[in-house]
């Protein structure tokens, strides 16, 4: 009798967990539900970093309703940083939501994930180079309702009194070099260097066109032309021009360094031009990146909207996603400044936006946007493997060897490329 | 119902929360671990069962597992006797003197802040006295910045643990050793040490278990860099985990992890009996 009293609780917690493991699957109809007078309620996830944002956002969401009288548009918001944690762990447990924010950096990590939109929506007016970003083995697996580049960010103050011509289009990577040094006096720096995929990669693309990844998405870290352009840019470290970064935890490092006036030059995305006239405390340039033996050239990114696969209405979906990049939610965007628009009509109402934010300014940013839409022109997106976030923390890691001298620029690239091409 | 069975219904009436509580939130995620361990198991995609092959892999292939053991053991045969001997040593001085109170709150701050400030704030100082490279991006000095600031970190705890055990010294016992003629050293290490062995025994093997848990210090202050010489186990299970998505290798790790633990606590507890002396 007694033996059995305490089997009981044991037989209680055994079958709890049973059922514990059993209920995590969910019902596989995730992301959506339709009410008994037929109104479709949409989930939709997407980053916002303060409640600003969250309201633009929602703005956005109720454009979709206005539109489509039937379809709701329920907003899920997380930090950045957390944005691509919690999306992955969701679509583990089965809880993904219909509308999925997508950046292209990310893409070939949830390639399968996504329910490809060829034919489904319009893709009229867009950016070639944008709907191009968040394409993927010829399948369109978002809408994108941002694009953008990567510009020079010079200190024009700093070119001013150390007597340099400052950038501009068609400016060389010798150039780039000699103003570098000379502007390096004093403790400061004349570049500010970064292991950022984009920051990094697009000034080695523009030296001489070397890319990490070929176009069939295969990983190529270790090719001639990459050690080539890697030893030009770990060369300016060597040679006194650039601050390289104080840890392999410095993602930010040369943006930061540039707006806090310790380098005199950065490359940076072209999102950040209206914070970087905000908030540094000199006159900001923008120019395209330094041209080398192929002319100037960067790397694009955009961000969209796709519909998950699995979603219970994909079409009700894809009209949500329609309405969240069409002409309409990207002019409201732009009037509030959030990116440059990837619908081409759109894009003028941005750089109003930013001329009218400063006005002092106005010239830098009519600089900015002219080398945006260059950049644009000598373009390419950046595709990437899908073990990318592995990928971009071994560059942190490998990279900043190679700036303090510690390794050669051929085998820190060939560690990267070993080290990741089992999971690429 | 006679009074004896009204008590042991009581008695499962209060156990049962909390034996729910650590079935549900410890024995089952251990136990999905163990069995999460034998499969390829991506975060997105479908589970595949593979026997051995993850504890295969880490052991004989993967690039980083055996380096990222060695960093570890490298970590807390620095940090545990320099936690220690710095803990022990203020804790003996703070004792004598008159503002013993002010020190241990002072000292104690570091145990008490977010590790992830400390990390960050520290990061600047390397930064700000950091000649070409700084100490971070060096090879040859960044595990041991990580260890200088986890020492910093990490000392406060103990120090108050060992104070309170200094306060508790019998002063019967003192005083007859000191009639003995026990004094200065002699006093320290035939008395005093012994008399304060239990709380030595409890910061050793704590200290130990959080030494080979670290993570973020060098996840702030370094993130494993330059190249992998400060990337320790749990970096090397979370980025299995959370950045290659693969469960399974995560799963697999985090147990070698355990096991290793498991093993130096047990060789701590066995070596106890020569060296920790208990007032019976």
């Amino acid at each position: 009798m007694r033996m059995r009293r305490s089997v009981l609780p044991v037989l209680c917690l055994a079958g709890m967990m049973v059922s514990a493991a059993c209920g995590g699957g969910g019902s596989g109809a995730s992301g959506g539900a339709r009410d008994t007078g037929g109104t479709v309620t949409l989930d939709w996830e997407m980053w916002a970093g303060s409640e600003d944002e969250k309201a633009q956002l929602d703005h956005l969401a109720a454009l979709v309703t206005q539109r489509h009288p039937t379809i709701k548009v329920n907003l899920r918001t997380a930090p950045f940083n957390d944005y691509f944690t919690k999306l992955q762990t969701e679509f583990a447990a089965g809880k993904q939501p219909c509308v999925v924010s997508m950046q292209s950096l990310r893409l070939s990590a949830y390639a399968d994930l996504l329910e490809p939109l060829d034919g489904k929506a319009d893709t009229q007016g867009f950016a070639p180079a944008a709907l191009e970003a968040l394409k993927l083995d010829g399948r369109q697996l978002a809408l994108p309702y941002d694009l953008a580049s990567m510009l020079l960010y010079y200190n024009k103050d700093a070119f001013a009194k150390a007597g340099v011509a400052e950038p501009k289009s068609g400016w060389t990577v010798a150039d780039f070099e000699q103003a570098a040094k000379k502007l390096s006096t004093g403790g400061k720096a004349g570049f500010g260097m970064s292991f950022a995929d984009l920051h990094s990669l697009s000034l080695m693309l523009s030296y001489n066109g070397a890319q990490p990844v070929t176009p069939d998405v295969k990983l190529g870290f270790d090719s001639q032309p990459m050690v080539d352009a890697l030893t030009w840019y770990a060369g300016l470290a060597a040679s006194k021009a650039a601050l390289v970064p104080a840890s392999s935890s410095d993602v930010g490092w040369g943006e930061t360094q540039f707006v806090n006036g310790n380098a005199m030059m950065a490359v940076d995305g072209s999102w950040n031009i209206g914070s970087a006239v905000k908030d540094a405390k000199f006159a900001v340039g923008f120019a395209p990146l330094p041209a080398g033996s192929g002319g100037s050239k960067t790397y694009l990114a955009a961000s969209g909207f796709g519909v998950a696969k699995g979603c219970p209405y994909p079409q009700e979906a894809a009209k949500a996603v329609s309405v969240l990049t069409g002409p309409d939610a990207q002019a409201y965007l732009a009037g509030q400044g959030r990116s440059l628009p990837s619908r081409t009509d759109q894009q003028a109402t941005y750089e109003e936006f930013l001329v009218k934010q400063d006005p002092r300014n106005a010239e830098a940013v009519r600089g900015a946007i002219a080398s945006l839409k260059d950049g644009l022109a000598g373009g390419v997106p950046l595709f990437t493997t899908k073990n990318w976030d592995s990928v971009s923390k071994l560059m942190a890691q490998y990279l900043i060897q190679v700036y303090t001298g510690d390794q050669s620029p051929k085998d820190a690239l060939g560690t990267i490329q070993q080290q990741s091409v089992r999971g690429q | 119902m006679n009074p004896r069975t009204t008590e042991q219904w009581s008695a499962l009436g209060f156990v049962t929360p909390s034996v729910l509580g650590l079935g549900l939130f410890t024995l089952f995620p251990v136990g999905m671990a163990v069995v999460m361990s034998f499969f390829e198991w991506p975060m997105l995609g479908t589970r595949e069962f593979v026997g051995l092959e993850n504890f295969r892999y880490l052991l004989g292939e993967d690039p980083d597992f055996l380096t990222a053991l060695r960093n570890t053991f490298v970590f807390t045969g620095l940090y545990v006797p320099l936690n220690l001997l710095l803990a022990l040593g203020l804790a003996f001085w703070i004792n004598r003197s008159r503002w013993a109170n002010l020190w241990r709150v002072l000292f104690f701050v570091p145990a008490i802040t977010p590790m992830v400030a400390n990390a960050v704030i520290w990061k600047l100082l390397f930064q700000a006295v950091g000649g070409e490279p700084n100490l971070l991006a060096d090879g040859r000095t960044a595990l041991l910045a990580v260890v200088a600031m986890s020492v910093w970190q990490g000392f406060g705890y103990n120090m108050i643990v060992f104070s309170a055990a200094i306060n508790e010294m019998s002063p019967s016992v003192l005083e007859a050793a000191s009639l003995d003629g026990a004094t200065g050293l002699r006093r320290l290490l035939s008395v005093q040490l012994p008399l304060i062995s239990p709380a030595l025994f409890f910061a050793a093997t704590m200290t130990m278990i959080n030494a080979l848990q670290v993570f973020t210090q060098p996840y702030i202050l370094t993130a494993g860099g330059p190249g992998n010489v400060t990337e320790t186990l749990v970096m090397n299970i979370y980025q299995a985990g959370f950045e290659s998505r693969d469960l399974g290798l995560a799963a697999a790790g985090a147990w070698l992890l355990f096991a290793i633990i498991l093993g130096v606590t047990a060789v701590q507890f066995l070596g106890q009996k020569r060296w920790v002396h208990y007032e019976s």
